[in-house]
Order: structure tokens, then C-alpha cells, then sequence
């Protein structure tokens, strides 16, 4: 366990060389959830969140790409992969039983705004008292990129690292198969689909798996930082790109946007996608590049069959 | 509304990539190596022997090497190698009365140690990197100087890496002896090379490299220490290499092979092949062996004998190094890691025949060598 999720590394050939290499990822994704948690008191997130409206705190130039990298997606976004929106979670708590007015929302609303962060080269200062930031979307998926890298430091070329859902793949299970992961639906059942990766990364966003009940009516956790209100998005969105951290940021502006938009947005993005509706009809996408997946397929059996011994993957956010 | 098309996946690409996990092509950990080897050439044939001492070259090594990450951007290395050579090196060579060449040998005294320093810097940016390196190597009767500049750019996500390198460098020889045996008492020599590689990722299993060279020396080209060596004061050299790597079974095994072509303005032409295979029957051993063979055509002006008769400014070698020769040579490597520490040994064996030239043989070279290198080494990371 790191980082709140389960999170495996599979690597073919003699044990040793896999424990190796497991030994390494434990250590690095530890690394990334002392540093970048926001549960953990001394972590430079919750330093930063302590310090809001109070001074700035020093960061280190990783954070500080991650924070260019966060910047990037706010704007292709246009505001809606904000890191400062997790205030949210302080009105749509589990308890909740009213929906919350916009009277009541409007003062979180005003402490969420990614350009009201100031960032210098070796700082972060989030200038009004109550600011909050989460880089969990970000660091999850950049880990699985990072320990990848890391793994091949090690001289291992074939190998999958599974951050709970966030998944890179490390040149190919053997010479002529890519690494086989399956996508599931996330609401339960057989899984929908199966791609062959290579050199890849994957990243699943999920909006339906975790949800708020009110009055009868089902909310999703996917909320819009600009209204506040939950989003009528897609059930599930799985994106293939060169680097998770890519196709995880993919996935969830596709949430954020809701299903319509959200589909263009992966359509016009040109990565492989693979979307589950809310009504759960599966929405795929080829990509136009498309060379990453060796092959892939849709439901049936024979996917069923043989994903066993490999990644059964859920949305997990 | 901001358009959104492929133009956004590049955006956020590039944003991904500027992330520093995927500056990775810098050192993240420290290296420490040290080593030592023995090189041993067989002795000369002692009815070839026209004077002088059977017992030839000995060089025993010692390389420490250590290179680390300075800050994000940059990293380090030194290496620092010390040689101690000893026995005798050939001055010539003479006809012998039934017509074959024999070999007119220095006594066993040769006892010289050379020390070699280079330190390089290197610098990382996103998909490439530059290096500038400084090197230097002393003998008592050889001082070297070298500035070198190399740089490497990553293309197609990594799959393609261009590599365009040059040196410099500026050698003094002073002779021991020099007034006592009429040996030139200081010469000089400067040499330019350039190279530039291409390395390309074919498939997940296999790697391509070639490359192109060229070096110019100028200057004093002889060997001071034969009694009649005069060489051209210029020499081109172009090569062209080709090198080959493949992976077999889930990377436990893989196999090399390269190939250098080499031509230069002394009309000495040479291939080298050589084949490698190296196996990890466990995660902490590998092993395997290693094969080279190797020929070349001798140089426009070499002579089997030295001839005194001759103007001493003609062009004239004894030097079998520039004679038609070819050579076989194998050896095995293996490697053993114990946590952060990786052992390694090496043995070889080096057998040169005029036989195996590319030319039509003249006659016999008995100075050609045949050596032996045993290495042991250690590396260890943090």
C-alpha cells in the first residue's frame, strides 16, 4: 500500500531480479507519499495548506514541475483541473443529507482558484487563509512514470508498475506481446475491454464508483470547482498515452467536462481512450496514434479469460 | 474557448516531460569503480631474436573511477589510471642469413609508469545532454593534453539518439636517452577527431548504432625508439562503425556485434568483428564469452627490414603494427552483484599471424604479439 491505493509491480524472469525492483518502487512510492500527501502532516503539501494566508513554503524544483505540469492542465482545461478544489470536500461531506445552497458554497468557491496560487521558482504561497491544494491527481499517475524510469535505471526493461489503477508498462511482456491489461467496468462485472501496452501508460478516472446520496438522487464525486455542484459526467474514462501521468490528467478533464464535451475533449486529444457511459455503454477511441496497443479488445469471454494472472483495473478515484 | 486538438496532448507532453523523472538520462546515483589489470605478451621466439631481450611488454593497471550527480542539471566523473609497464619493446629489425626477418630487441630495462587524469562535466537539459572533458597522461618521456566536447540529443521519444563528439590534443615526446642512442631529443604532435553516431532503437529488443570518425594527427608520427622509423607527418583516419545489440529470452541473454571498417592516408586498411554474449542465468551473476577477430593491410611504407641505405627522409617502418597482419582474439567476462557492490573479472587471449593479413604476405613477423589480459574489477553504487 502507498499512497492510499494498492499498488503492484510485476517484472518476468527470476525473483530476485523482481524483488530488486519491487524493493526500489516501495522506497520511491513512499518517497512520493511523504512528499506529496496531503494526509501527512509533515509533507510539503501539508506544509503549504498549513501556511495558507500566512507565508510561503519552500519547494524543491520536482514540486515545482509538478506544479508547471498542474498549470498546464488548468489551462487546456480552462479551469476545471484545479488542484485548489478539494475545499470542496469540506460541504460535500459523506453525512451530507441537504444539497448545499449556492450561499453556502459561495465562500469555498472563493478559495478555489489555481491562479490565485503564487508560485516563484523555489516557492508556493497560497494567499487567502482556508486555501487547500491536492496534487494527488497528479503525483499518483507521475509516480508510475517515475518508478518506471527508475526500474529501467535498474537495467529492467519489461515490467508493469500499478500505482492502484495508474499503470505503466515497461517494454513488453516478451518479445512479440505487449503487456495484456484488462479495463473494467467500474461499477462491478466482467471486465470490458483489453489492451496490449508497450513502453505505455494508462490511467482510469471514475466518477461513479464513489457517490453522495441525497434526497434519493446520486451525485457523483466529480465536482465542478467553478459552480461547486457535482458533474454529470461519464461513469469511467481510461486513456492510453506516453506517460500516465498524460493519460491521467486526460481522464479526468474528460470527467470534469461531462459526458458531451467530455467525449470531444478525448476525441479532439487523439489519445486511445476507452469510456464507459453513465447508462454504461462503452465509448472507445483508437487514437491517432495508435501503435502502443498491440491489440485490443472488447468484452467477450475470451477477454474474460485472459486477464486472468494480470491487472484487473478500476477506476479508482 | 480555447481549441482543443493534438496540439493539446503535445502541451501536456511537454509539461509531462519536463517533470524530472524523465530527465533520467543523468546519473542519479554515485559510482565508484576501481580496478586492476595485467597485460602479458608472450615472449619473443628466441631464434628470431637478433639481439637484445626475449622478455617483452608487462603493463600492470590500476583505474579509479568515480563519477556523481552535481544538483539536478549536472554530473561528474573522474578517472584516475596509473600503468607500470616493464620489459622489451622492439627497435628493429635486421635480415637474418636465411633470408628471414629477425628482430632486434631493447634490454629488459624499460621500467616506466604512466599516469592518466580526465574529469568531465556533463549537463542535462530535457532530450539532450553536453559534455566538455579535460584529460591529461604523463610518462617520463611522453606528456599528453586533451579537451574533448561531446553532445547527445534524444529524438522520437528516446528511440533515436544522435551523438556528435570532438577532441583535441597535443602530445610531447622527449626521448629518454636521446643524446646517448642519436634518438630525436623533442617532437610534438596534435590531433583533431570528430565522430558522429546514430543510435536507434529498432524494437523493444534490438539496438542499432553507427557511426562515422575522423582524426587528423599532425607532427611527429615515428617511433623515436627504433633505430630507423620515418613516418609521413600527416596521417587521416576515417572509420566507419556498426554495432548491434539483441536481447533473447525475457532479456536474460543478450547477444552483440560490431563491426569497424578503417582506412587512413598511411593505406593501412583494417576490419575488426567482434561477437559477445552475455548471459544472466541469476539475477546477481552474468557471464559470457567474447570473440574478435581482427586484419589489416600493411602501410605503403612499410619494409619487412629496415633499410639504412636509404635517404632518412624517405618514408620507412619496421613496425609490424603496419605490416599485413591479422589476429584472433577471445576471452570470457562474467559479473557478480552483491547488494550495491558488482565484482567483475575478465580474461583474454590475443594472437596476432601475419597469415591472416589482407594482404599476400611477404615474409614472417616475429614481433607480432600474442598477450594475455587478465582484469579484476569492482563497482560499487550509492
Amino acid at each position: 500500500m502507498a499512497m492510499g491505493s494498492p499498488c503492484s509491480i510485476k517484472v518476468p524472469g527470476p525473483t530476485e531480479r523482481g524483488q530488486l525492483a519491487a524493493n526500489v518502487c516501495i522506497v520511491e512510492a513512499h518517497r512520493f507519499e511523504s512528499v506529496y500527501s496531503r494526509y501527512t502532516h509533515d509533507s510539503v503539501v501539508a506544509q503549504i495548506n498549513a501556511a495558507a494566508g500566512l507565508k510561503p513554503v519552500r519547494i524543491d524544483a520536482e514540486c515545482r514541475a509538478i506544479f508547471n505540469y498542474a498549470a498546464v492542465c488548468y489551462e487546456l482545461s480552462e479551469g476545471l483541473f484545479d488542484v485548489t478544489a478539494g475545499v470542496l470536500r469540506r460541504i460535500w461531506t459523506k453525512t451530507r443529507t441537504q444539497r448545499p445552497t449556492e450561499a453556502e458554497l459561495a465562500p469555498v468557491l472563493g478559495l478555489i482558484d489555481f491562479n490565485l496560487i503564487e508560485i516563484s521558482d523555489d516557492s508556493v504561497f497560497l494567499p487567502r487563509v482556508g486555501m487547500e491544494i491536492d496534487l494527488g491527481g497528479v503525483v499518483k499517475e507521475y509516480a508510475a512514470d517515475a518508478l518506471a524510469q527508475k526500474v529501467q535505471s535498474l537495467g529492467i526493461d519489461s515490467a508493469v508498475i500499478n500505482l492502484g489503477g495508474d499503470i505503466y508498462c515497461v517494454g513488453s511482456r516478451t518479445v512479440d506481446e505487449g503487456w495484456q491489461i484488462g479495463i473494467v467496468d467500474p461499477r462491478g462485472g466482467a471486465p470490458v475491454a483489453s489492451v496490449q501496452l508497450v513502453n505505455a501508460g494508462l490511467a482510469t478516472s471514475g466518477g461513479y464508483e464513489r457517490f453522495l446520496e441525497i434526497d434519493g438522487k446520486k451525485y457523483s464525486h466529480i465536482l465542478d470547482p467553478q459552480t461547486g455542484y457535482p458533474v454529470d459526467s461519464l461513469a469511467s474514462v481510461s486513456v492510453i498515452a506516453d506517460q500516465t501521468v498524460v493519460a491521467g490528467s486526460a481522464a479526468t478533464i474528460a470527467l470534469l467536462k461531462g459526458e458531451a464535451e467530455g467525449l470531444k475533449w478525448l476525441e479532439a486529444l487523439g489519445c486511445p481512450y476507452l469510456a464507459i457511459g453513465k447508462t454504461g455503454q462503452v465509448m472507445k477511441g483508437e487514437g491517432k496514434d495508435s501503435e502502443k496497443i498491440v491489440s485490443s479488445e472488447t468484452s467477450g469471454a475470451s477477454a474474460n479469460r485472459q486477464f486472468k494472472g494480470f491487472f484487473n483495473v478500476k477506476a479508482n478515484r | 474557448m480555447r481549441k482543443v486538438d493534438s496540439s493539446s496532448l503535445a502541451l501536456l507532453s511537454a509539461a509531462a516531460l519536463a517533470l524530472p523523472a524523465f530527465g533520467a538520462t543523468q546519473p542519479t546515483e554515485r559510482t565508484l569503480a576501481v580496478s586492476t589489470s595485467v597485460y602479458q605478451e608472450d615472449d619473443l621466439e628466441r631464434s628470431r631474436l637478433a639481439f637484445g631481450d626475449v622478455e617483452r611488454f608487462k603493463v600492470k593497471t590500476n583505474q579509479f573511477y568515480v563519477s556523481a550527480p552535481m544538483g539536478r542539471d549536472w554530473s561528474g566523473s573522474v578517472r584516475y589510471d596509473n600503468e607500470a609497464m616493464s620489459g622489451a619493446s622492439p627497435w628493429g629489425t635486421s635480415v637474418s642469413a636465411d633470408g628471414q626477418t629477425d628482430v632486434i630487441m631493447s634490454g629488459a630495462s624499460i621500467d616506466d609508469s604512466r599516469n592518466g587524469l580526465d574529469v568531465s562535466l556533463t549537463r542535462y537539459f530535457d532530450q539532450s545532454s553536453f559534455s566538455v572533458s579535460l584529460g591529461y597522461s604523463g610518462e617520463d618521456d611522453y606528456h599528453s593534453r586533451s579537451v574533448g566536447m561531446t553532445f547527445e540529443r534524444d529524438f522520437f521519444n528516446r528511440n533515436t539518439t544522435l551523438a556528435l563528439s570532438g577532441s583535441y590534443s597535443t602530445d610531447e615526446i622527449t626521448p629518454t636517452d636521446a643524446a646517448l642512442y642519436g634518438r630525436v631529443p623533442y617532437k610534438e604532435k596534435r590531433s583533431r577527431s570528430f565522430y558522429a553516431g546514430l543510435t536507434q532503437l529498432i524494437s523493444p529488443v534490438a539496438v542499432l548504432n553507427v557511426g562515422l570518425g575522423l582524426t587528423s594527427r599532425r607532427g611527429f608520427l615515428s617511433d623515436p625508439y627504433k633505430l630507423r622509423d620515418v613516418r609521413p607527418k600527416q596521417r587521416l583516419e576515417k572509420t566507419v562503425t556498426a554495432s548491434y545489440r539483441h536481447y533473447l529470452d525475457w532479456r536474460q541473454t543478450s547477444l552483440r556485434f560490431d563491426y569497424r571498417y578503417f582506412w587512413d592516408s598511411f593505406d593501412v586498411r583494417s576490419q575488426t568483428l567482434s561477437a559477445s554474449f552475455m548471459q544472466n542465468p541469476r539475477s546477481d551473476i552474468a557471464w559470457g564469452p567474447t570473440v574478435r577477430y581482427y586484419a589489416q593491410s600493411e602501410a605503403s611504407f612499410y619494409r619487412p627490414f629496415d633499410q639504412y641505405a636509404l635517404p632518412v627522409t624517405q618514408a620507412q617502418s619496421s613496425d609490424f603494427r603496419l605490416s599485413s597482419y591479422g589476429a584472433w582474439s577471445y576471452g570470457i567476462k562474467a559479473r557478480y552483484q552483491m547488494g550495491a557492490i558488482e565484482f567483475n573479472g575478465s580474461l583474454e587471449r590475443y594472437e596476432s599471424d601475419e597469415g591472416l593479413g589482407l594482404d599476400e604476405s611477404v615474409s614472417a613477423h616475429p614481433a607480432l604479439v600474442r598477450f594475455n589480459v587478465v582484469s579484476l574489477g569492482l563497482e560499487f553504487k550509492f
